[in-house]
């Protein structure tokens, strides 16, 4: 009996007790998840700023949404080329938005105004939580996010610049093609000229950076020092008598120093112009107008006669770069996250810029989109970004100088222009 | 009942009709009504002007993270750059040419609206469609017209035998941005003008044809002088909407070629929003607007105002 008592009494405190603990434990998982599983859950709203309205996804988010309900993406267009200056603006004013997009080349002045985020233990985390998503990108994705070794964000588009031509007026003609050469280019254009089409369609005008110019100085085997083109080099002096021989020999337009991209681009489609270096996005436009391999083709840039070893293939980039200032840091790296799906990132590819996504270049339905991928698999694993310097924009007003100068002084001594403008730009490096 | 009880004085009673309180409200009032728009004015335009005045005198640039006082130093800077005195010099023969075609032609159209009896309004109405349309769409207008060889101005001319670019040569280009520049800013010009017309009292011109005054002689003795003051104002017009061009200059040329039409707007543009260099952006809007109010000055202190 006093056994069974005690077996009663000590079961019951034991209960009591076992009970006890097990409140108190409850009590401290919930003081500390609660508050944690609350806090994910409680609503987010990120900005995100796209450079184009063409890099937003097709469904906009809405995917996301429903795999994220307390994530919400609120999405702007601020063109690449103010994107830089409105989101320091924003910033100042504490408006800034949590994602923004800008191009590669300009990612220093943000760094340096430490408006970005170090971005090294997201993605980290991102490698930890979804490896097979992390290992879809090639290394472009990081290199063209990043300033200074530190990155910010990740790159899933880049745009290389491709040569096409003429393939049917070259076949009429019998000029071996593709040309191989940027002489090569030069003879092609002086034989297919005639009174109602050009040799080679090129913009000349200010109205856009010379990205144009740049990626034909890489292709001639053009070198940076410390990201400052090397102007008054083998390559800079061929690339600036290049630009001479167009105009002197009236391979381009006589108004190329009033084209801006949309007239370049406008002459090849319109059949007007034999030959163009253009960027992979705006191949479908050719393409809608020409059937491609029966009109037109395309392939990697020339090269300049003894600088084959130095020739690269140039690559622009637009990365999406988290802000420092974010207060949702995981959920925009999430946001990325979501972008980076080969599903999401394909679609825009296959309609405007190629990604560094790999599973999405190779798919069925961005060959059938654009069908002279199969050709270009092996350069784009090439392909070299644009080197970004702090002060790009004053570099590229230099460059513009160049390039005008020497189209409008066809007769001028090119190595002496390659000196004069060099040292102006390394007075721009220097910050004189 | 008292005899010499004197009415009630009304300026004594107190409250609403007080004299003296009519009278500060009634002076007060205009200052009142003035004040929304002087303080938009004010906040917008003067926070702007100081703030930039004083970015001015700073280092501010995007790759460095100090902002250093630097005094003058951005003008002294600025004084040297081969580049701003481009600018200026490509604004000053945009101003005098616009100056000088622009008056001829709000003018002799002022002259031409004020001599007629019928459809005046009409006239002045339709004269003023090139100040209303923005000068974005101006420009993309003015660059069809010459733009290769469809632009319709330029096939018009190969036909009378002058051919070649004209927005791909420096020269020329600054042509059509002179020719873009008259036409979108004369028709302003010309209604003020023919405002000044408007308020000649006739009887004077009749007085003057009485007294044997041939035509150019009205217009030299008696139409310019009375008008002097509305000249001023039109000329004052044209020089500093010539100095801030920006908006027909960008789209028509973007500053080129080479930089053949960077005039000081575009020129001030591409500081502040494409090298991101806003102190020196800041000195060249501090040295414009001292540009302005001195042309501003002149021009009143001449014609009298």
């Amino acid at each position: 009996m006093r056994r069974l008592w005690l077996s009663r009494t000590g079961r019951s405190q034991g209960i009591r007790s076992a009970l006890a603990v097990q409140v108190l434990l409850a009590m401290m998982v919930a003081v500390v998840l609660v508050p944690a599983v609350t806090q994910a859950q409680q609503p987010v709203e990120l900005t995100m700023w796209f450079g184009r309205r063409d890099f937003i996804p097709a469904d906009a988010f809405s995917a996301f949404h429903r795999a994220n309900p307390h994530i919400r993406v609120k999405t702007d267009v601020i063109p690449l080329e103010r994107a830089v200056a409105e989101f320091l603006r924003a910033a100042q004013a504490g408006r800034a938005p949590d994602l923004v997009q800008v191009p590669a080349d300009s990612i220093g002045p943000l760094a340096i105004q430490r408006e970005l985020m170090d971005a090294r233990a997201l993605i980290e985390r991102w490698r930890s939580e979804d490896p097979t998503g992390y290992g879809y990108l090639s290394p472009a994705a990081w290199s063209l996010a990043s300033w200074e070794g530190t990155p910010h964000g990740v790159a899933l588009h880049l745009g290389p610049y491709w040569f096409a031509y003429r393939v049917d007026w070259f076949r009429e003609a019998g000029i071996p093609h593709p040309p191989k050469t940027w002489d090569d280019v030069l003879a092609a254009g002086r034989r297919l000229r005639t009174p109602d089409r050009i040799g080679f369609s090129v913009l000349g005008s200010r109205a856009h950076d010379p990205v144009w110019f740049l990626s034909t100085f890489m292709s001639m085997g053009g070198k940076f020092r410390d990201a400052v083109p090397q102007l008054d080099s083998d390559a800079g002096v061929y690339l600036l008598r290049f630009y001479q021989a167009l105009m002197r020999d009236r391979i381009a337009n006589p108004e190329t120093l009033a084209w801006d991209s949309g007239d370049m681009r406008a002459a090849f489609i319109g059949g007007k112009a034999a030959q163009i270096l253009e960027g992979d996005n705006i191949f479908p436009r050719f393409n809608a107008a020409m059937p491609y391999l029966f009109e037109w083709a395309a392939t990697t840039p020339p090269v300049r006669p003894g600088g084959e070893a130095d020739a690269r293939y140039m690559a622009l980039g637009w990365p999406y770069l988290i802000s420092a200032r974010t207060k949702h840091p995981y959920e925009a790296s999430l946001a990325l996250r979501y972008l980076a799906r080969p599903d999401i990132v394909g679609e825009v590819a296959r309609r405007y810029q190629p990604t560094t996504v790999g599973p999405a270049m190779t798919d069925r339905a961005y060959m059938v989109a654009k069908p002279w991928t199969p050709d270009f698999i092996e350069p784009f694993k090439k392909l070299v970004p644009l080197p970004g310097h702090a002060r790009q924009p004053q570099l590229y007003q230099v460059l513009l100088d160049a390039m005008q100068d020497a189209l409008r002084n066809p007769t001028a001594d090119a190595r002496a222009m390659a000196t004069r403008y060099q040292a102006r730009l390394n007075e721009v490096a220097a910050g004189r | 009942m008292r005899l010499d009880r004197r009415p009630p004085n009304p300026a004594a009673v107190t409250g609403m009709g007080r004299p003296r309180s009519r009278s500060w409200v009634k002076h007060a009032t205009p200052y009142v009504l003035l004040a929304p728009a002087l303080i938009l004015v004010g906040g917008v335009l003067g926070y702007g002007m100081v703030s930039g005045f004083a970015t001015s005198l700073f280092r501010v640039e995007v790759w460095h993270v100090e902002r250093p006082f630097v005094g003058l130093a951005n003008y002294a800077r600025l004084v040297r750059d081969p580049t701003f005195q481009n600018a200026l010099s490509r604004s000053l023969v945009l101003v005098f040419a616009t100056i000088a075609a622009g008056m001829v032609v709000s003018f002799s159209t002022a002259l031409a609206v004020n001599a007629l009896r019928r459809g005046r309004d009409l006239l002045l109405g339709l004269f003023l469609i090139p100040f209303l349309v923005s000068g974005v769409a101006a420009a993309v207008t003015w660059r069809f017209l010459f733009i290769g060889a469809t632009g319709l101005i330029t096939m018009a001319l190969e036909r009378i035998g002058i051919t070649g670019t004209w927005l791909g040569d420096p020269t020329r280009a600054l042509i059509v941005v002179t020719l873009a520049n008259v036409w979108f800013l004369s028709p302003l010009s010309a209604v003020i003008l023919f405002a000044g017309l408007q308020s000649i009292d006739p009887e004077i011109y009749e007085a003057a044809v009485i007294d044997g005054a041939r035509r150019h002689q009205t217009l030299l003795y008696v139409t310019l002088p009375l008008i002097a003051p509305v000249v001023a104002t039109s000329l004052v017009w044209l020089t500093f909407a010539s100095f801030n061009m920006f908006d027909i200059v960008l789209p028509l040329t973007g500053g080129g070629p080479g930089r053949a039409t960077e005039v000081l707007g575009v020129y001030m543009y591409r500081l502040a929003f494409r090298d991101l260099n806003y102190s020196v952006a800041s000195a060249v809007m501090v040295i414009l607007l001292m540009i302005n109010v001195t042309f501003s000055a002149f021009y009143l202190r001449v014609f009298r105002v």
